[in-house]
């Protein structure tokens, strides 16, 4: 299975973590990770400064995608609703999509709408399958409680997404089942925001936020968190002693799948996150 | 049909105290879960309180937290529920304090709402008949004019949830919608306005758009109106900064450069995270000061500045 790979930001530096277990897992799954020269999907803000600049910009993405024949395959919820928000205007809405054609024809660049944007969650459900996944599965995280922490962007608006009812999702707890760990689907925090958008904007209001969701963590004694979002990975693991004292470790789903898939946490980088990930299985 | 459980978290004022009440009502397949309160209320408990009218989901009464999402009782089929669910928990909308039930008090809502100065500022002087608005320019505020005041969105709202000083979607909605209205001279007032009310700390949660019972897409005219802020924005707030930082960076090498983003949006407080830069030193993931440039960076250029024009 061929995918081109879109690591976000994030997944560079200060979730490089993210990367190196996404590779490695990859790898092991045989997805076939194809590198472009991508760009930053703007976190949201380039729509702010100016709608049309975000599909052109947005539209090279895509354009680099379509001429490897391949899907785009994201490690970010972020990337996710952003990239899956400019894709659906560009094939809906031909005025939209010529005008950023225009932009991008000028670098021999051209896109038709033929790609889609897919976060690796839905591909490890949906192109890999969660019965070739479970064949597959060496480490059994039995015992382990963890909870699901979706990152709002992986599930609303739906409209957008497209992927499971965003009022009762279930995708993350499917692959912590077939890890053999226990989901928590009482864990409330599961479908809120973690606060990174304001992390830079307004900290005290973000940290608050930050705090709520691993005092729910502990309300459901959760052992680790796992989250498919290195963005709100940054806002629990890295500042998670800014919000208080939980140690309450935060796995990143590439990590889940690659503990589950028998790799060592070495390799997945476990070592990197702030919060120390105590080896519990 | 075998009875449906509805468990209902009510609040008694005097004990100053929430509780859990379950009560099993008949159903059939087309009831509202409005038709289960009013029917518990009507044959079980006249005490029940809840705020209710229309029961057509026009008047936005009936909003309430129903499994934890905020909807209108009067649009929400109880079978539907139960079949997603398995349970059927109904509790009063979130974000305000219970007065009674059901019943919250909905003053900090409209405290919010007057934030937005909700009423239109005209054109003067006024024409002789009325004023003339072109079909194209009405669907402008088409979705933004929609809204009901039921605090679905509010209600939701995460940053809401931890900081009442946050306008909340519904009054950066209503500033929109009369900023994107021809007829209204402060466009640009009502976006500096909202900027100095706090709108760009909505961490886009996407609550909003998701809860709205009137589809209105919160979400899309929030970034609308800051769209139109950052055409006068002084860029002395914070999440404007955040949002031409961002630009920079892309604009420099293609890529997000967290190492210098705190400073451009902080000036010198950005360095007051700066332990953090050790920690991340010694974890192996400080991003580099100076980061690769993408092959493609000229094209990034140009398209940047095309979009200036």
């Amino acid at each position: 299975m061929r995918f081109v790979y879109f690591p976000g930001c994030t997944s560079q530096s200060l979730a490089r973590e993210l990367d190196d277990s996404t590779r490695i897992v990859a790898q092991n799954l045989e997805l076939d990770l194809i590198d472009t020269d991508w760009t930053c999907c703007g976190l949201g803000t380039y729509e702010e400064t100016n709608p049309d600049m975000a599909l052109a910009l947005h539209a090279r993405i895509f354009a680099l995608a379509e001429r490897e024949s391949a899907d785009l395959l994201t490690v970010c919820s972020t990337c996710q609703l952003v990239l899956a928000r400019s894709n659906k205007i560009l094939k809906d809405n031909p005025a939209a999509l010529a005008k950023a054609n225009k932009v991008i024809n000028e670098f021999d660049l051209n896109y038709t709408g033929t790609i889609d944007v897919k976060h690796l969650l839905w591909v490890l459900l949906e192109d890999i399958g969660i019965d070739n996944f479970n064949k597959r599965v060496g480490r059994s995280l039995s015992g382990l409680k963890i909870g699901a922490f979706y990152g709002c962007h992986l599930l609303r608006p739906e409209a957008i997404l497209g992927y499971e009812n965003w009022r009762r999702p279930a995708s993350l707890e499917k692959v912590i089942e077939a890890a053999g760990a226990e989901p928590l689907f009482d864990y409330r925090g599961r479908y809120l925001c973690c606060g990174f958008h304001i992390l830079a904007i307004k900290e005290r209001t973000a940290l608050k936020m930050i705090s709520r969701r691993l005092v729910e963590g502990g309300e459901v004694n959760a052992d680790y968190l796992v989250t498919p979002c290195p963005l709100c990975h940054v806002a629990l693991d890295i500042f998670q002693d800014q919000a208080g004292d939980y140690k309450l470790p935060i796995l990143h789903l590439s990590q889940l799948i690659g503990l589950a898939l028998g790799l060592s946490p070495e390799r997945l980088k476990l070592g990197r996150h702030m919060v120390n990930v105590a080896k519990k299985w | 049909m075998p009875k449906t459980t509805i468990n209902i978290r009510r609040y008694d004022p005097e004990k100053k105290q929430a509780y859990w009440q379950d009560f099993k009502v008949d159903v059939d397949e087309s009831a509202t879960v409005l038709e289960a309160l009013m029917s518990i209320k009507d044959k079980q408990d006249g005490s029940l309180a809840f705020r209710r009218s229309c029961r057509s989901g026009i008047c936005g009464s009936c909003a309430m937290r129903i499994n934890g999402y905020e909807q209108l009782a009067c649009q929400t089929k109880v079978l539907n529920e139960t079949e997603l669910f398995g349970f059927l928990n109904v509790e009063p909308l979130g974000n305000l304090k219970p007065e009674k039930d059901l019943i919250v008090d909905f003053e900090p809502f409209f405290e919010q709402l007057a934030k937005a100065k909700p009423w239109l500022v005209p054109r003067m002087p006024q024409p002789e008949k009325e004023y003339l608005m072109a079909p194209e320019e009405r669907t402008r505020v088409d979705k933004a004019a929609d809204c009901i005041y039921c605090s679905c969105c509010y209600s939701s709202c995460n940053v809401a949830a931890v900081d009442a000083d946050f306008p909340g979607p519904a009054a950066i909605v209503k500033a929109a919608r009369f900023a994107f209205d021809v007829r209204d001279i402060e466009a640009d007032e009502r976006a500096a306005v909202m900027t100095d009310e706090g709108m760009w700390w909505c961490s886009r949660c996407q609550f909003c758009t998701a809860v709205c019972p009137k589809d209105i897409p919160c979400q899309e005219v929030i970034v609308q109106l800051k769209n139109q802020a950052l055409k006068t924005s002084d860029f002395r707030d914070f999440g404007a900064r955040r949002t031409r930082a961002i630009l920079k960076n892309i604009y420099r090498s293609g890529k997000i450069n967290e190492f210098t983003l705190p400073s451009h949006i902080e000036g010198l407080r950005g360095f007051r995270q700066s332990h953090l830069a050790f920690k991340l030193l010694f974890k192996g993931k400080l991003p580099a000061p100076l980061p690769r440039r993408i092959d493609g960076l000229s094209e990034i250029k140009k398209i940047i500045e095309g979009s200036r024009e």
